[in-house]
């Protein structure tokens, strides 16, 4: 799966640094965002989709990144999540993608994280996904949340 | 049902009271791991789990979970009661 540069015109940029192994971040952050979205009067459901996709592309990158950036573009129509590490990589980005697969550690798993769920959930509440990684320099993650009218019903 | 009332039935100790306690519970989802509570826990959701620690608080408090009830043995530490806050009960 290669990355082409989504073609974005930001209004709103948040940009958040990601240590190796801070858990702490994705909670702090997805809250953070969470509320800047409600203040923009944005549909639940879209602040829904874009919460968990920050909260499992933090959580990636805490867990394997060793460092990065996230970085959140809000646009009126739609809002992108960005991140880029420099961790080990992803020698296959399709069996990544697939539930379940997961290489987290033992104790990553106690703490309730590295189900193999995380590329999965960023899948299924994006829009558009793309992932760049290049085994032993990093992975660059891009997911796409078309913004929802405050009447359309609910998909999620 | 009324969120005390499921304390009530479960016997559960309140590690954080609160005046959400009086607050109606629309549902419960019992998940073992942080990636299932973001996907399924939606708001006034009563999230069960056996996990104790603060992640799991703050994915519950993500998904605007009302409450988290904690089974098992393993109690949490005191620094993860403190940090549910007025928007959450354990």
């Amino acid at each position: 799966m290669s990355v082409d540069n989504l073609q974005f015109t930001p209004q709103i940029k948040l940009e958040f640094p990601i240590n190796e192994k801070d858990f702490f971040v994705a909670g702090e952050v997805a809250s953070k965002v969470k509320k800047t979205l409600q203040q923009l009067g944005l549909h639940q459901d879209t602040i829904k989709k874009v919460a968990i996709i920050i909260y499992e592309a933090a959580m990636n990158v805490a867990i394997h990144g060793n460092h990065g950036m996230l970085r959140i573009y809000i646009d009126p129509e739609s809002i992108l999540v960005e991140t880029d590490d420099q961790g080990d990589g992803i020698p296959d980005i399709e069996l990544a993608m697939q539930e379940g697969y997961s290489t987290a550690s033992h104790e990553i798993r106690e703490m309730g994280f590295g189900a193999g769920m995380g590329l999965y959930n960023i899948d299924q509440c994006s829009n558009e996904l793309h992932i760049d990684s290049k085994v032993g320099i990093g992975t660059k993650l891009q997911a796409r949340v078309q913004i929802k009218k405050k009447d359309q019903t609910p998909d999620l | 049902m009324k969120l005390s009332l499921v304390q009530e039935i479960l016997e559960a100790e309140v590690l954080c009271e609160n005046d959400l306690l009086i607050k109606d519970v629309r549902g419960s989802f019992a998940c073992g791991l942080t990636s299932e509570m973001l996907l399924y826990v939606n708001p006034e959701t009563l999230d069960i789990t056996s996990l104790t620690n603060i992640h799991v608080i703050h994915a519950a408090q993500v998904m605007d979970a009302i409450g988290s009830a904690l089974f098992g043995d393993k109690k949490p530490y005191k620094s993860v009661i403190m940090n549910m806050d007025s928007t959450h009960v354990g």
